[in-house]
């Protein structure tokens, strides 16, 4: 087991805090495509996480990224048994595909519209091709580096990848949808 | 009918997932993790608990022993409580007649 540190220093926290919450977040966003619900698990992954640093005669924590994106995929899952979610309560976010922007009406509509489609679509892939997409569009993280984060092989993530972008191109051509300019 | 090229669905990708991403990215939340801002329990308060815990189980002990020794009805040498009753004198100075009562045996219904 490896040694534990000290006396977990808030700094420390802070530095890990923000070299992977983003994903933590990708994690837990693509599994309810909620950026609510995901920022809620992130922030309930990383207490966690500074709880367990606090034990004094804990389980030392080895890989700190690999043990966050495990508590997040747990918490993941945990959330459809809450009460939040059993009440039927869901984020605004989860009603209107996009939070309001600056843009005029007839542009947001037509943004609205597109980005429900993708998000219908999404919910249709398995929760590992939407952990590939949101690792790549959200995190802009090329095969490699998810094949890592997934602990999948990077050729098994390319064609997951080719796969769900093709499927998308596919439905956005049938509903006659392009991004707008 | 147009078909939706990759690089299109790459921007669409991107702009959705963008979107969704929190704007500007949430602090670390250090009120919530920050450590209990609590005093610290004073060392001795839990050995003192302690000692007036086995203080009280032993007064409770020795007090319920002088008190049974003090209202005892058993007599010693074998001698049942109703033989002792049996075995004393009446108010006219007689004995009672009560049945002798077998020892360990338990009494028809």
């Amino acid at each position: 087991m490896k040694s534990r540190p000290k006396d977990p220093r808030p700094a420390e926290f802070e530095e890990l805090y923000q070299r992977h919450s983003r994903e933590v977040w990708a994690l837990a966003y693509a599994r309810w495509l909620n950026a609510d619900i995901a920022q809620d698990i992130m922030q309930e992954a990383f207490l966690r996480f500074w709880k367990q640093l606090q034990i004094k005669d804990g389980e030392a924590i080895v890989n700190a990224r690999a043990w966050l994106l495990r508590v997040a995929r747990n918490l993941a899952e945990d959330y459809a048994k809450s009460a939040f979610r059993r009440n039927g309560t869901q984020a605004p976010q989860t009603m209107n595909a996009l939070e309001g922007r600056d843009s005029g009406p007839l542009e947001t509509m037509e943004k609205d519209e597109m980005f429900g489609q993708i998000r219908a679509e999404l919910n249709e892939l398995s929760p590992t091709d939407r952990e590939i997409l949101t690792l790549r569009y959200a995190l802009e993280y090329d095969t490699a580096k998810i094949a890592e984060i997934l602990d999948i092989n990077a050729t098994a993530v390319h064609m997951r990848l080719s796969r769900a972008r093709q499927r998308l191109a596919d439905r956005l051509t049938e509903n006659g949808v392009r991004e707008t300019p | 009918m147009n078909r939706v090229q990759q690089n299109e669905v790459d921007a669409v990708l991107t702009g959705f997932f963008k979107s969704q991403m929190p704007s500007p990215w949430p602090k670390a939340n250090l009120e919530l993790a920050a450590p209990s801002t609590r005093a610290p329990r004073a060392g001795g308060s839990l050995t003192h608990a302690r000692l007036v815990l086995a203080a009280s189980v032993l007064f409770l002990v020795f007090g319920f022993l002088g008190m049974s020794k003090h209202f005892q009805t058993e007599p010693q040498d074998g001698v049942t409580a109703v033989e002792h009753i049996a075995n004393k004198p009446g108010p006219n100075g007689a004995l009672r007649a009560v049945p002798k009562v077998q020892k360990n045996k338990e009494l028809p219904r």
